[in-house]
């Protein structure tokens, strides 16, 4: 897959990095929910650009200057995958993305690049408490 | 008390956040509206913990990530000079040449690897590294992964200044522009009654307090006592029943309860006790409304202290120097002019508080690791595991 000088790397399904850190980090649970249905913008440290469009059921559509690709996307641990054919990358995914606000994003092929969502879904809405009880007085 | 607070977490595994204003902000749902200086300002994606957590596992897993994982058997305690093919195994396991001598330079990687993995500092191989290096690679990193996730629990914007408590460390610290500035110890909460993991602001103080026991302390703790010593009791002890919660509650004689249903948890008492020398608050106490009734304050017992273990409180935190904190806080010592019971004062400014449990924290000498004394870790790895779900 040819996009924009840019290609995918052979990582196959190995999910590097972090992993089992991904429960509730600053704003709500990693797992890619703020990006279904929405596109990011991804510059890499060569220049090039493409856009990532993170469809809702897997499927990404990665577009660059005169080059068009299928894929999948997934989140594996605190991993961001993009896998078209057997080909995959995975990219480094510690926290949710906001739009407008870019992120750099390290890469399993040791890569940084700049990732900046047009827009994204709004953070689910956090837990009611259930566990804390209501304490009157100090326990000391 | 009757938080709204909205909670993301129970305290024990998650960070519960007592206040709707810090949860909000740690949310990002609107924009800081405390003075949070410059660090409001900034687009940072993390917060200082997070980094250096961050930095310190890429350096980890530099280290000891790369290395050949398979099992050891502990044959014997070596030490430099030592030879033999268990030296042999050791040196492969720990990605050197193949021969059999304890020379200098495995010396220099069991002494780094003892620094990196909690154990006793030493260039000898005993039990205790064999175990260690059997444990693996992923195991090591799966605690400090769980510690990462605790740091991402607070908010990338933790304040210009702050007060972070680490119950597992029994240590306060004071941070001010991005440093700890001051330091002192704490007791925190024995394993019965663990301090909770939470974040809150601190909103006034009050000074010649009272302590207002937690019914489930009156019925567990000093009703038994009032039954066995009567009401001299609760006269040496500067106690006083409550007919209720509220602030027109009358005082109750001794006669005037029934401590046998108190104990049994049939009738529910307010009990406090007068301020004074003995007072469980001490002469001051930091209050940051939460629903857990855990607050900082001074207390009597000032020789605890110098225990190495101090988890020893019903899961508030006693601070070592009260009055240090409350002029870092307030600027100038907070002072009442009269010696009423429960003076508060407001702070104009509310100050972040986190309560937090780090069983290990990067430093600049290195990992530093305690002791998981509320168990906390592998049930928080249990939990990760349960909420990793792929798409």
């Amino acid at each position: 897959m040819q996009l924009s000088k840019r290609t995918l790397c052979m990582t196959g399904m190995i999910a590097l990095g972090m992993s089992g850190g991904n429960a509730y980090a600053q704003t709500g649970p990693l797992d890619g929910s703020e990006l279904r249905g929405h596109t990011v913008d991804v510059v890499f440290a060569d220049g090039t650009s493409n856009s990532v469009f993170f469809a809702p059921n897997g499927q990404a559509q990665i577009n660059g200057a005169g080059a068009n690709a299928t894929g999948s996307w997934s989140v594996r641990g605190n991993q961001l995958c993009l896998q078209s054919g057997n080909m995959q990358e995975c990219w480094n995914y510690s926290q949710r993305f906001v739009a407008g606000r870019p992120l750099s994003l390290a890469s399993s092929c040791n890569e940084t690049s700049r990732w900046t969502a047009r827009s994204v879904n709004p953070p689910p809405p956090a837990p009611q408490q259930e566990v804390a009880p209501v304490q009157r007085g100090e326990r000391g | 008390m009757g938080s709204t607070a909205l909670a993301r977490g129970d305290g024990d595994l998650t960070t519960y956040y007592a206040d709707q204003e810090l949860a909000n902000i740690a949310n990002q749902y609107s924009p800081p509206i405390l003075d949070y200086g410059e660090f409001g300002k900034s687009q940072q994606q993390n917060n200082l913990l997070v980094t250096r957590f961050a930095a310190a596992i890429r350096d980890f897993d530099r280290r000891w990530g790369v290395l050949p994982q398979f099992d050891l058997v502990y044959t014997r305690r070596l030490a430099e000079g030592a030879s033999g093919d268990d030296v042999t195994q050791l040196r492969l396991r720990l990605g050197l040449s193949s021969k059999p001598f304890y020379d200098p330079a495995l010396s220099e990687k069991i002494f780094a690897y003892r620094r990196d993995h909690g154990l006793a500092s030493g260039f000898h191989a005993d039990e205790a590294l064999i175990i260690s290096l059997n444990k693996g690679h992923g195991a090591h990193r799966r605690v400090l992964n769980v510690n990462l996730q605790r740091a991402k629990e607070l908010p990338v914007f933790l304040g210009k200044k702050f007060i972070l408590v680490d119950a597992a460390k029994q240590q306060l610290y004071m941070f001010e522009d991005g440093r700890s500035v001051k330091s002192m110890r704490v007791i925190v909460g024995k394993p019965s009654d663990p301090t909770p993991m939470m974040a809150g602001l601190i909103r006034y103080s009050v000074l010649n307090p009272y302590w207002n026991i937690p019914p489930d302390l009156t019925r567990d703790r000093y009703a038994p006592r009032v039954i066995a010593r009567g009401e001299s009791y609760l006269q040496s002890a500067g106690f006083e029943a409550l007919s209720d919660w509220t602030s027109e509650a009358t005082i109750l004689q001794h006669d005037e309860v029934n401590w046998q249903a108190v104990a049994k948890g049939e009738t529910e008492l307010r009990l406090r006790q007068r301020p004074g020398p003995g007072n469980g608050m001490g002469a001051i106490k930091f209050m940051f409304p939460n629903d857990f009734g855990v607050y900082l304050h001074d207390t009597p017992g000032k020789t605890l202290f110098t225990r190495e273990s101090r988890a020893l409180s019903a899961g508030c935190v006693r601070v070592e120097f009260p009055w240090l904190l409350a002029k870092w806080i307030y600027g100038e010592r907070p002072v009442t002019n009269t010696l009423e019971p429960e003076q508060n004062v407001p702070l104009p400014q509310p100050m972040p508080v986190y309560l937090t449990y780090f069983t290990v924290m990067p430093t600049p000498f290195g990992l530093d690791y305690r002791d998981d004394i509320y168990n906390r870790d592998d049930r928080t790895q249990l939990l990760s595991a349960k909420m990793d779900s792929p798409i």
